[in-house]
C-alpha cells in the first residue's frame, strides 16, 4: 500500500499487519517521496508513480 | 512514621495510575524497514520528453513498464532495462489516473479528466472504453473522476469511482454492469474516495483513502473487514511462491 501523506510505502500480509515498510530514497533535488501509485515486478523490484516531484522511479532490493 | 510512609506509598502509587491513565505507554512494534535503493535515472527518455505529475506505473509479463503521466505523450512504454520503446495513444486521455495490466498483457488505464477507463491491447488499440468521454455522471453508464480498475480470474472488471462518486462498479469482461456498491459517508461499505482498488482470489481490496482505511469486500461487493494502515493512496497484489502451489498468490503490498 502507498500513501502519499505519509511518503511511504507499506508491505502488508494478509492478516493486515504492516510487515515492512519503506520511507523511500533521500530526496532527490529536493524533491521528496510521493508514491501516488506503484507496481513490483517478478524480481521484487518497486516502480514508483510520484506526481508532485513529476517523477517515476525503480527502487531496486539492496 | 510507618503510618506517614504508608500513607507517602499510597500516594506515589495514585499519582503513577493516574499518570498511566493520562499517557498511556503504547507497545505497538516498530514496522522493519525495507532494504531498497533507488537506480538513479532508471527511465531513459527521449531528447527533450519529461515526465509530469506521474499518477500511475504498471509493469506486464515481459518486464516492460508504462508509466502514465500528465504531459504530452501521457502514456510511455519502457523496456525493462528503462529504455523508452515508444508512446501509446497520446490524443486519448485527459488527465492522466492509474495504469494496470491483466493478465493478458492489455493494458487498462484510468482517466479522471476524461471519466475514462479504457483497455487497450498490448500493441495500443482501444479493446473496450468504460463511461463516456468528458462527461461524469453517476448511472451505470458514467463515472465521475474514475481513479482505478482491476480484475478477478473471471476477467469481471471492478471500477473504482471515484474521486466524484463514491462507489465501485463491477462489470463482465464485455463491459456489461453487473453490479454495484457504496455511497458517501464512513461506515461499512460506504466510502470517502476509494482511489485504488485490487482483487485477490475472491476478495476486492479498496483503498477508502480519506477514511484511512483498506475495506475488503466479496466478489458480490459484500463488506468482510477493514483494515487502518494509514491513507491507502495505491495497492498492489503480489503473487508470493508457495512451496505447494507455486502458482499461488498469497500475499500483497
Amino acid at each position: 500500500m502507498s500513501d502519499a501523506i505519509a511518503g511511504r510505502i507499506l508491505k502488508i500480509n494478509r492478516d493486515g499487519k504492516a510487515v515492512g515498510v519503506l520511507d523511500g530514497p533521500a530526496p532527490d533535488k529536493g524533491r521528496h517521496f510521493d508514491p501516488h501509485l506503484f507496481a513490483v515486478d517478478k524480481d521484487n523490484s518497486i516502480f514508483t508513480a510520484e506526481v508532485m516531484p513529476w517523477r517515476a522511479q525503480k527502487l531496486r532490493p539492496k | 512514621m510507618s503510618a506517614h510512609i504508608q500513607w507517602l506509598r499510597l500516594l506515589i502509587l495514585a499519582a503513577l495510575f493516574i499518570a498511566a491513565s493520562f499517557f498511556p505507554c503504547y507497545s505497538e512494534e516498530a514496522i522493519p524497514k525495507l532494504n531498497y535503493e533507488a537506480v538513479p535515472d532508471f527511465f531513459q527518455l527521449p531528447a527533450g520528453e519529461h515526465f509530469v505529475e506521474v499518477a500511475g506505473v504498471a509493469v506486464n509479463s515481459k518486464g516492460h513498464i508504462y508509466v502514465f503521466h500528465r504531459g504530452k505523450h501521457p502514456l510511455m512504454e519502457f523496456d525493462a532495462s528503462g529504455k523508452f520503446v515508444r508512446s501509446i495513444a497520446d490524443d486519448l486521455f485527459v488527465t492522466a489516473h492509474t495504469v494496470r495490466v491483466d493478465a493478458e498483457d492489455n493494458i487498462w488505464t484510468t482517466d479522471v479528466g476524461a471519466h475514462l477507463v479504457l483497455k487497450l491491447s498490448p500493441d495500443g488499440r482501444v479493446l473496450l472504453s468504460l463511461g463516456r468521454m468528458r462527461t461524469p455522471g453517476d448511472d451505470v453508464l458514467h463515472f465521475n473522476q474514475p481513479t482505478d480498475v482491476a480484475f478477478d480470474r473471471e476477467g469481471n472488471i471492478y471500477v473504482a469511482d471515484g474521486e466524484g462518486n463514491s462507489r465501485v462498479l463491477k462489470f463482465n469482461k464485455y463491459g456489461n454492469v453487473l453490479l454495484g456498491w457504496g455511497m458517501k459517508g464512513s461506515g461499512p461499505g460506504q466510502f470517502d474516495l476509494p482511489h485504488s482498488i485490487a482483487v485477490d482470489g475472491d476478495l476486492v481490496y479498496v483503498g477508502d483513502r480519506e477514511n484511512a482505511r483498506i475495506q475488503i469486500f466479496d466478489l458480490n461487493g459484500r463488506y468482510v473487514r477493514e483494515w487502518k494502515l494509514g491513507h491507502p493512496y495505491g495497492l498492489f497484489m503480489t503473487p508470493i511462491i508457495s512451496s505447494t502451489c507455486p502458482m499461488q498468490s498469497l500475499a500483497g503490498f
